[in-house]
């Protein structure tokens, strides 16, 4: 079933967002890759410019309480985060 | 066992950190202080905005000390801060202490720490240079190992 799932971003991706999130239609069943080629679609709306998914490739993505495995499904969680490469510190 | 782990909204102070660390069953403490610094790759930094995410960090941060005790001893005492927000150079972004009853354990401990922020911590830092432009450095991916890290200590 789909729902409306709001993701925020982090980084250098918060150029892309108002409030540093945004919003978009998920499946539970949906892919991590199918879930950036969601998000990517969603930003070009605002920014033409965005290349596409494979900007996101190297982003993790996290539901509420972890990161989630390269090619699991995303679940029925009603937040995510989108992480860019990190440097803490 | 002491383990106080914090994201704050501005630079981090040396007393936050050492005031907090008083066993009086430890010999060894050991701190870092990772300040930012005026130039990177020959260009001069008039400041560093640190963007986090709060609640991924703070997991984060239980999982690496709990590693840490595991490592290095189960009485391990640790305070772990990080800045968010803009700092300027000379600001304290990350401050760590450790006590332990021995000083070996407190050097490698308070290592350990800092080298973990470095690769899994989800904090991103955006220099800002003296001509006026910005940039966000580049970093260590999450995804192919972050998950697995969590996974494997839970």
């Amino acid at each position: 079933m789909r729902h409306q799932s709001r993701v925020r971003l982090f980084g250098k991706l918060k150029a892309y967002s108002t409030q540093g999130e945004l919003f978009v239609s998920t499946l539970e069943t949906m892919s991590t890759a199918e879930f950036r080629e969601l998000v990517a679609q969603e930003i070009q709306k605002t920014h033409p410019e965005f290349p596409g998914a494979q900007e996101l490739q190297s982003s993790a993505i996290a539901n509420d309480s972890r990161i989630l495995f390269e090619g699991e499904a995303i679940g029925d969680a009603r937040e995510f985060s989108l992480l860019p490469p990190v440097c803490g510190g | 066992m002491l383990t106080h782990l914090e994201i704050c909204n501005s630079e981090v102070t040396h007393i936050q950190v050492t005031e907090r660390l008083q066993n009086p069953g430890h010999g060894g403490q050991s701190f870092f202080f990772g300040v930012v610094r005026n130039r990177n790759h020959g260009r001069v930094v008039k400041a560093v905005t640190y963007d986090c995410h709060p609640e991924l960090s703070r997991s984060v941060l239980e999982t690496i000390i709990l590693e840490c005790r595991s490592q290095f001893g189960e009485n391990l005492d640790a305070v772990v801060i990080h800045a968010t927000n803009r700092i300027e150079p000379g600001g304290i972004s990350v401050a760590i202490g450790v006590s332990t009853p021995h000083r070996d354990e407190a050097f490698l401990a308070c290592r350990y720490i800092i080298e973990q922020i470095k690769v899994r911590l989800p904090v991103w830092k955006q220099e800002h240079y003296e001509d006026g432009d910005s940039e966000w450095l580049k970093g260590h991916e999450l995804c192919q190992h972050g998950n697995r890290k969590q996974e494997d200590h839970k």
